[in-house]
C-alpha cells in the first residue's frame, strides 16, 4: 500500500483550505472489482467528496440578494485501491442563480418539503491523480432538486427523523482535453443528464444513522480524443449505503457501475468499507 | 412584529410547531431544519432583513451559527 508523498502533500494543503464544512473522510475496506474478478484492499482520502453532485461544499465567495452565487469548490479524492475509487481531481468555480420554491407541509403537518432549481456556469479543471489526463472546460448545469425533512412529532423537543433528496438535472461540458496518456490533445465536449438522490435517517442526537445513496450521470460524447474510447455514451452509477457504529465512523456498502473520470475507465466494483468523518 | 417572533415564525414554517414554541436557544440544524434546506432558509432571512449580509449568512449558517439567538445578534447588529 504505497501512497505518493507529492500528492499527499497536495491533499494536505487542499485539505487545509477547505475545511470550513468538512465532509472529508478517510475510508479503508476491501473492494471487489468485477471486471478483473479480484479483492482489492482500498484506503483513500476524500477531501470534500460531492458525491452529490450539486452538493455544495465550501465557503461561497459571493451570494447577493438575488441569489447569484459564486463558490469555489474542489473534490481531491487519491487512494490506493485501482477503480474502486474514483481516482480524480477536480476543481470547479460554480457561478450560478438559485430559485427557491415555497415550502409545503404534508397532511399530518409533521413533513416539510420543497422544490428548489438552480443554473450555473463553472470553469472546470479535472485530471488523474497523476495528471495524465487533464480536462480545462466550461460546464452548464441546470438542476432541479426536491427536498423533504420528517419531523418525529409534534412536542416542543421535535427533531428531525429523515432527509430526502432528490435532484435531476442537464448539463453539458466543453473545453479542452490534454492527454499525456496518448501524447495528443483534442477538443471535450459532451452533453447528458444528472440524478441524485440521498437519504438520511437520524437519530434524537442529530446524528445520521444511516446514509442511503444513489448517483448517476449518463451523456453523449460529442467531441475527445479518439484513443480513449469507442462509445459514443459514457455514465456512472454509484449506490452506497452506510450505517453508523461508534462516534464519527461508518461502516458502508458501495457499487460503482460504468466510466470513471476524466479517463472512461470502466469501473464494476463493490466495496465494504469504514470511514471516518472529520 | 418583534425580530425573535419574526425569526420564530420563519423557523416555524419547517416544523409542525406553532412559532411560539420554537426555542431560540435550541441548536436548529436538524432539529427545526434539515441541512439540506440550509439556502431555503436563509433565503428567507434574506427576504425579511433586508440589509443582512448574505454571503456571510450563508457562509456561517448551521457552522458558527447554531441558534435562534447567534441569528438574533447578528439582527441587531445590521439594525444598529
Amino acid at each position: 500500500m504505497k501512497l505518493n508523498t507529492t500528492l499527499l502533500f497536495i491533499a494536505v494543503s487542499v485539505n487545509l483550505i477547505n475545511k470550513a464544512v468538512g465532509q472529508d473522510f478517510i475510508r479503508i475496506g476491501a473492494a471487489h472489482d468485477f471486471s478483473k474478478n479480484k479483492v482489492v484492499q482500498t484506503f483513500s482520502f476524500d477531501f470534500n467528496r460531492t458525491e452529490k453532485i450539486d452538493e455544495k461544499k465550501g465557503r461561497f465567495l459571493l451570494f447577493d440578494h438575488n441569489n447569484f452565487y459564486i463558490l469555489p469548490t474542489s473534490d481531491v479524492n487519491i487512494g490506493d485501491g485501482i477503480t474502486s475509487s474514483e481516482n480524480n481531481i477536480l476543481f470547479q468555480i460554480n457561478m450560478g442563480k438559485a430559485f427557491y420554491g415555497k415550502e409545503w407541509k404534508n397532511k399530518d403537518n409533521l413533513r416539510t418539503s420543497a422544490w428548489n432549481k438552480a443554473m450555473e456556469f463553472n470553469p472546470s479543471y479535472n485530471s488523474d491523480k497523476l495528471f495524465q489526463e487533464k480536462l480545462v472546460f466550461g460546464q452548464f448545469k441546470f438542476l432541479v432538486n426536491l427536498i423533504s425533512q420528517k419531523h418525529k412529532d409534534k412536542s416542543e423537543n421535535t427533531y428531525i427523523q429523515n432527509v430526502h433528496s432528490l435532484t435531476f438535472g442537464g448539463f453539458s461540458n466543453i473545453g479542452y482535453r490534454y492527454s499525456k496518456t496518448y501524447d495528443t490533445d483534442n477538443l471535450y465536449s459532451n452533453a447528458g443528464i444528472l440524478m441524485d438522490y440521498k437519504t438520511r435517517i437520524l437519530n434524537s442526537k442529530n446524528v445520521d444513522n444511516w446514509i442511503f445513496k444513489v448517483t448517476g450521470n449518463y451523456y453523449h460524447i460529442i467531441s475527445d480524443v479518439q484513443q480513449l474510447t469507442n462509445d459514443n455514451f459514457g455514465g456512472i452509477i454509484k449506490s452506497s449505503i452506510d450505517r453508523l457504529i461508534f462516534k464519527n465512523t461508518y461502516i458502508g456498502l458501495s457499487h460503482k457501475y460504468g466510466n470513471d473520470n476524466p479517463n472512461y475507465k470502466y469501473v464494476n466494483t463493490l466495496e465494504i468499507s469504514t470511514k471516518i468523518r472529520y | 412584529m418583534t425580530n425573535e417572533e419574526k425569526l420564530q415564525k420563519i423557523i416555524a414554517a419547517y416544523t409542525p410547531l406553532d412559532y411560539t414554541k420554537i426555542n431560540l436557544k435550541r441548536t436548529i440544524k436538524d432539529n427545526y431544519i434539515a441541512t439540506e434546506f440550509k439556502d431555503n432558509f436563509c433565503d428567507d432571512i434574506c427576504i425579511t432583513w433586508r440589509k443582512i449580509n448574505a454571503t456571510q449568512l450563508r457562509n456561517d449558517m448551521f457552522v458558527n451559527l447554531k441558534t435562534g439567538e447567534d441569528i438574533l445578534i447578528i439582527l441587531k447588529y445590521i439594525m444598529l
